[in-house]
């Protein structure tokens, strides 16, 4: 007689497996750039242990919330659409912080590798849904399967950024880059030094040594991060996006979200920027300051105006924060990875994600800033520790390839893996637990110190409290998610495009762009290029210069 | 939940002591806990935040005894809260044990991007929150060079611009302070290495056209030359 219903079946714990280890392979590979993560500001390497043992108490359930209003397809096509903090980023870390949070409590002796395996279902199940629809233009699923490229968006939404762009000279050039550098800035700060809230896309060729890619600054504002109450109120947006195109430069977009650019100062080979907004709350980019050139260099500079203040706003509260609310604080930042999901399923409740769960709390002493900094190298970095994944064959790809391409000088690596796989065997005695919290939500109790969310939550439709927040989410009925359109992808419109159905699908994703407004679905690059300069614009490849990148 | 503390065939001990004496310490009381409350133990029976506040306090006096000091921390405000228990890690830097460092170079590190000139200008020295507090307040004077111990990009958030230049002991260039000077074209060498530690208002020259650090040399390929950091008007190196 089994001990419980849920039974996992060899697919599931195959796809499982080889999940956990593609986690942490992209893991590894972001790893080996970094030195563990200090700040004298923030606690990070404690915020950053604790939060993943957090997610494992906390995010199967909190995503079962969300999976009952919307499917993780739903939710995959609608991220696409849109840039939300369910981001390049954010949608690998959901899944890595909670398989990390499970590694380091095994570690711990708290868990075993066999415990809560239909909560392990659900996650890998979930993610892997939602990143194939979220993914579907390029097929890759993270930047390290494409070679360190994040390709995101279809041609529709990518033909309306190419023309709608304006061409940089140095006044707009000048005023794009100083609220770039501002705007990463400040956010590394919103988000308690970590990444986020920022995340990019791309790059998207443009023919000749021309790309394109969308850089994200999220949450500028008042939003659901608590601290961020009253800070940079007169910033009209919490969601920007900016299109970059430049000329003469190699990227490469990582799963963490960071452009790396060759050369690496590539601020005057920027050609052509444009500005957007988008959120939870949309099913499209909506133009920012696109009226015209003039109106996006003052949109820009007063942006950057805006966001240098809310810095010094911001760093002063932080300043006067206590350890323990800084720990909250950056537990908070990182578990509320997925929280947009919720926005856009509508059933955002603070109450559900603002506090630490006991489970966590518990461990809150034992991972000290030196012990928490310690676990790290030993999970992350070495690879070691006594409940680590070690074995004495094992060959770590990523560690390997790193070996090799250095010349195969010196000892081989050590042998290991920082992901814990499930064992084949719970296929045979299948005798397992199922959930970490049985009655699900209500089995999670936690408090924090800090200053509970007071302020409104901003997005493109206003300043909106909870509830009118999930209300209009729940509204939101988008023909993006629905038949016929929701099934017209680049492959389809590639052999179909003069389908009406695709004809009307572009126009709607046109409705708000300057240059293609009810153009269609027919537009070849070439139809762009004429479109600019009929409308006294030079096409993109007149301002190529041939540099070599 | 199955029995955790089952003793698994491939081990390989962790890397410091601490970590050593923690799990060893949280091994023995989960082990006496599943005894006490059986195979349908909770996991607050295993561990309750009574043990953990516990173990965690004898760990740090059994760490004390064998590494003879208290344990670091990367954070001032942790610091600032427990100084019985944390001393800040970057004050236990140790400078480069190197010999052979070029007449008049005082150090070297990473560039994060070829700027169009060296940079000389006169040391600033920021490690704590307070200065930069202070610095944000009064502005940065102009033509100073910022020596910082914090690869992060929230720390020097508000003043970073300011600097001429910088120099930062630790990090890489992909560390988010890396990232942040990129964008503001504000030419920094990361992870730089000292044969001494430099000192407010001596005057630098360093070495910000040198060939940027090669990204994929974290990957193996080829590690670029690093930039230097020279002493002027008569100082020593």
């Amino acid at each position: 007689m089994f001990a419980s219903s849920f039974r996992l079946d060899e697919q599931q714990l195959g796809t499982i497996n080889t999940v956990l280890q593609k986690c942490d392979n992209v893991l590894v590979h972001n790893c080996l750039t970094r030195t563990a993560q200090e700040s004298k500001l923030f606690p990070i390497l404690p915020y950053l242990d604790l939060v993943m043992i957090d997610t494992y108490y906390r995010y199967p359930d909190l995503l079962r919330k969300v999976a009952e209003v919307m499917s993780p397809e739903d939710l995959g096509h609608r991220v696409r659409e849109v840039s939300t903090t369910f981001s390049r980023i954010t949608s690998w870390s959901t899944l890595n912080y909670y398989v990390n949070g499970r590694a380091l409590l095994i570690r711990n002796g708290l868990l075993a590798p066999e415990d809560n395996l239909e909560d392990l279902w659900f996650m890998v199940d979930f993610h892997q849904r939602l990143m194939r629809t979220y993914n579907r233009a390029s097929g890759n699923t993270s930047a390290l399967d494409a070679g360190d490229i994040a390709q995101v968006h279809e041609e529709r939404t990518l033909q309306v950024f190419e023309a709608d762009a304006y061409e940089a000279d140095d006044e707009l050039r000048g005023a794009a880059m100083r609220f770039a550098a501002a705007g990463t800035q400040y956010n590394f700060l919103v988000h308690c030094e970590s990444r986020s809230g920022l995340a990019a896309s791309g790059p998207y060729q443009l023919g000749g040594q021309l790309l394109l890619h969308t850089r994200d600054f999220l949450n500028m504002t008042e939003c659901g991060l608590p601290w961020m109450d009253g800070i940079g109120t007169d910033l009209p947006y919490a969601n920007l996006t900016m299109t970059v195109i430049t000329d003469g430069v190699q990227l490469e977009i990582t799963d963490w979200g960071t452009p790396y650019s060759v050369p690496e100062a590539y601020q005057d080979r920027v050609v052509g920027v444009g500005l957007y907004t988008s959120d939870a709350l949309t099913d499209r980019y909506l133009p920012v300051g696109m009226g015209s050139r003039a109106e996006l260099v003052e949109t820009f500079d007063t942006l950057t105006a805006q966001i240098h203040a809310a810095t010094r706003q911001l760093y002063s509260r932080f300043a006067q924060m206590d350890a323990t609310q800084m720990v909250e604080a950056g537990i908070s930042t990182y578990l509320r990875a997925p929280v947009d999901l919720a926005m856009i399923a509508g059933v955002y409740d603070a109450a559900d994600w603002d506090y630490v769960d006991d489970r966590t709390r518990r461990l809150w002493d034992l991972y000290n800033e030196e012990y928490a900094y310690d676990a790290y190298v030993d999970k992350f970095a070495a690879l070691a520790g006594l409940r680590g994944g070690q074995s004495e064959y094992y060959l770590h790809p990523i560690t390997y390839g790193v070996w090799r391409r250095s010349g195969g000088q010196g000892p081989l690596p050590a042998a290991g893996r920082s992901g814990e796989l499930v064992p084949a065997d719970v296929l045979r005695e299948h005798d397992y637990s199922l959930r970490v919290n049985p009655n699900g939500l209500s089995d999670s109790r936690g408090t924090w110190s800090l200053p509970a969310k007071a302020g409104k939550i901003t997005t493109a439709a206003g300043r909106l409290t909870q509830e009118e927040l999930n209300e209009r989410a729940r509204a939101l009925d988008t023909p993006l998610l629905k038949s016929p359109w929701r099934h017209i992808d680049e492959a389809a419109v590639k052999w179909r495009f003069d389908d009406p159905e695709a004809e009307a699908l572009y126009r709607y994703a046109q409705e708000h762009s300057r240059l293609l407004s009810g153009r269609g679905s027919s537009l070849k690059r070439a139809d762009i290029d004429a479109i600019r300069r009929e409308a006294g614009e030079r096409p993109w490849a007149d301002l190529s210069a041939g540099v070599a990148a | 939940m199955t029995n955790p503390m089952a003793n698994p065939k491939w081990t390989l001990p962790e890397s410091s002591t601490l970590s050593r004496l923690t799990r060893e310490a949280l091994f023995r009381t989960v082990s006496a806990n599943l005894e006490r409350h059986g195979a349908d133990a909770d996991t607050m029976d295993l561990l309750s935040a009574e043990d953990g506040s516990r173990i965690a306090e004898e760990v740090f006096a059994e760490f004390q005894m064998i590494e003879g000091r208290k344990l670091f921390a990367g954070c001032e405000v942790a610091l600032k809260e427990r100084p019985d228990l944390y001393v800040l890690r970057s004050e236990a830097e140790v400078l480069e044990e190197r010999t052979d460092w070029p007449e008049g170079v005082v150090g070297d590190g990473d560039n994060v991007f070829q700027a169009d000139a060296d940079i000389e200008g006169e040391v600033l020295v920021v490690r704590e929150v307070s200065e930069v507090d202070r610095l944000m307040r009064e502005g940065v004077p102009e033509g100073v060079i910022g020596v910082i111990d914090d690869a992060g990009g929230t720390m020097t958030a508000p003043i970073l611009e300011e600097f001429e230049g910088v120099i930062c002991l630790a990090g890489t260039v992909r560390s988010h302070l890396a990232i942040i000077s990129r964008e503001f074209g504000v030419p920094v060498l990361m992870g730089a290495r000292l044969k001494r530690p430099l000192k407010n208002g001596e005057r630098v020259r360093v070495g910000y056209t040198a060939t940027a650090q090669n990204v994929d040399a974290y990957f193996g390929d080829e590690v670029n030359p690093r930039a230097e950091v020279r002493v002027l008007d008569g100082e020593t190196a």
